[in-house]
């Protein structure tokens, strides 16, 4: 079973085109690796999947719903939720009020039962944060739920915004480099956590540079250079294919 | 905390018991003009100290407020209550309307847009005279009364104070539910909010309705405490002078609003019969800047450490004892 599929999705910024024609599909329960060069337009693939960037042309399918003109807050609420290469926390909100953020739409309480306070509001909240405790717990944050995440390490960081990303109960996650600037044992916690997700049935997609990584968790990698696929496979397949070894190394 | 509710519960009688202590007309019209700021400026605190929005047209719903409340009760007869009441309904209404802008736009070019708003209510004020009376002014805007009774400036300031209270803690409980940190989210990072499943159009027309309600409201209490509208409160200079109240206040803090609605309202009369009556409005404007550049979080929060502090060494004592 496909869970995403891509026809002919195109994203040009002015003259330059970071997605060219890419028709792919992602496979439902499996953890599927984009890697390729800098620039090949991996990040640029999550942005316009999740709606941050408009597409230029062609169709996005999740689940066979077409959502290619949905606005990003409709399809995270459909259950496809993401990180940032370049990390992006509330800042201003506590460790689980971020986590929280993205809980808001498994609320039911208007306005009105928020100004009265009533019973449903307040087991609402209950349900929430004990939700948001638990996701907390899973990436090893449990213990720092009520501090600010302004000054925490990297690797923390990087946890909190997957917690967060879980919150939102998705079918389909989007981790964009998730181990870059980490230290080893950090990386080993997100890679651990990652197959957790596996079995409990989320399917991933990861974009990644560190090979080991990739080796370790992935099913499925495509290879993207200036913006369209020029491999795919099993890991063990891709790193003997010449024309990827071609892509890394340069024309020799 | 039993201690917290006590204190300020005393706080409260207080400032309650003021007009009784004070009932020097003048003194208490300006009272009253001063908690109307503080509701105004508390709706400014919301929609940018949390939401992450500008407005600098604020004057405008204030006067859609004022003007909406004063005709529905003067020319059509409706009890004082019910002209409030559409008043507000209308600023909610244009809130909306303002909001739309800001789905693109942001920061510099958000305010322009807010500024041409204002302008385009007072444009609508000097020439719609069949309605606002225009540059002429609106007469006899009917006072405070139930029934036959008319209220004084006290009961005015008491209701004032409470319809302030009231809104304070509508506020506090939207600031600690799903919406709230929707806001702040929001204002620290609309692409997130976004991925986080939440739809940031619909804030900010919630923020802007939010703003322009309590505008609205303050417009049309002002129109029946005053009795009498014209052109000149509803202009951009009012409009900055609503944001500095925010500003000078605190943007994120609860009581900004209160703390600049009422503190910029009073001192430039302090000045003004302080001996300054030839420079009050320059010398207001300089503590205003001085206030910005050296305390950007605004007194409020500053206030509330001064108070903690007070309140601590109190019950440290007491520990001793
Ligand atoms: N918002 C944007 N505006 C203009 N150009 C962009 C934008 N985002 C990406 N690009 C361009 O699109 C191309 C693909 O960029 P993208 O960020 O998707 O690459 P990437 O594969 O994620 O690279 P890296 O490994 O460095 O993260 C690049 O040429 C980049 O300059
Ligand atoms: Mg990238």
């Amino acid at each position: 079973m496909d869970i995403l599929k891509t026809k002919n999705m195109t994203k040009s910024f002015g003259g330059v085109v970071a997605n060219k024609d890419l028709s792919l599909t992602i496979e439902e329960g499996k953890i599927t690796a984009f890697i390729g060069p800098n620039g090949s337009g991996k990040t640029t693939f999550i942005n316009v999947v999740t709606g941050v960037h408009p597409i230029t042309s062609g169709e996005i399918f999740f689940q066979d719903k077409e959502i290619s003109k949905y606005e990003s807050n409709q399809i995270s609420r459909l259950g496809i939720a993401r990180t940032f290469q370049k990390i992006r926390l509330f800042d201003n909100l506590s460790v689980i009020e971020n986590v929280l953020v993205a809980r808001k739409s498994f609320y039911k309480s208007g306005p009105i039962s928020v100004v009265f306070n009533t019973k449903k509001f307040r087991e609402e909240e209950r349900q929430n944060k004990e939700k948001a405790l638990e996701l907390l717990d899973l990436v090893g944050l449990k213990d720092k739920a009520y501090e600010s995440p302004k000054g925490m390490a990297y690797g923390l960081r990087r946890c909190l915004e997957i917690a967060r990303a879980l919150a939102l109960e998705p079918k389909l996650l989007f981790l964009d480099e998730p181990a870059a600037g980490m230290t080893r044992d950090e990386f080993k916690v997100i890679m651990d956590l990652m197959l957790v997700l596996r079995e409990r049935g989320i399917t991933t997609v990861l974009v990644e540079h560190t090979m080991d990584f990739i080796k370790a968790v992935a099913d499925w990698v495509y290879v993207l250079n200036f913006g369209e696929i020029i491999a795919k496979g099993p890991f063990d397949e891709i790193e003997k294919d010449p024309v990827v070894l071609k892509a890394y190394l340069g024309e020799e | 905390m039993k201690k917290k509710i006590i204190f300020g519960l005393i706080g409260l009688a207080v400032i309650f018991l003021f007009p009784i202590i004070d009932n020097n007309t003048y003194h208490l019209y300006l009272l009253n003009r001063a908690l109307i700021h503080a509701i105004l400026a508390t709706g400014l605190v919301f929609l940018t100290g949390f939401a992450g929005q500008i407005s600098l047209g604020q004057a405008g719903f204030y006067a859609i407020g004022a003007y909406s409340s004063a005709y529905f009760s003067t020319r059509l007869g409706l009890p004082i209550f019910l002209g409030i009441i559409i008043g507000i309904g209308i600023s909610v209404l244009a809130g909306f309307l303002l909001s739309i802008p800001s789905f693109k736009l942001k920061a510099f070019f958000l305010s322009l847009v807010t500024i041409a708003f204002g302008q385009i209510i007072n444009m609508l004020v000097v020439n719609l005279q069949p309605i606002t009376g225009g540059p002429y002014g609106f007469f006899g805007i009917p006072f405070y009364h139930v029934g036959d009774y008319m209220l004084s400036f006290e009961n005015v300031f008491w209701l004032l104070g409470v319809i302030l209270l009231f809104t304070l803690y509508i506020m506090y409980k939207i600031k600690h539910s799903h919406y709230g940190r929707a806001m702040l989210a929001m204002n620290s990072d609309d692409v997130a909010t976004e991925t986080c499943g939440i739809s940031t159009k619909k804030l900010k027309i919630a923020a802007f309705g939010f703003s322009a309600g309590l505008a609205g409201l303050a417009g049309a209490l002002y129109a029946h405490l005053a009795g009498f509208l014209s052109p000149e409160p509803f202009t951009f200079f009012e409009s900055s002078n609503f944001v500095a109240m925010a500003v000078v206040g605190g943007l994120r803090d609860m009581l900004g609003g209160v703390v600049g609605g009422i503190g910029l309202t009073l001192l430039p009369e302090f000045l003004r019969f302080g001996g300054w009556e030839n420079y009050y409005l320059m010398v207001t404007s300089i503590i205003v800047i001085v206030i910005i550049i050296f305390m950007p979080k605004g007194l409020a929060p500053l206030l509330g450490n001064m108070f903690k502090k007070i309140f601590r060494v109190k019950s440290s004592n007491t520990k001793t004892l």
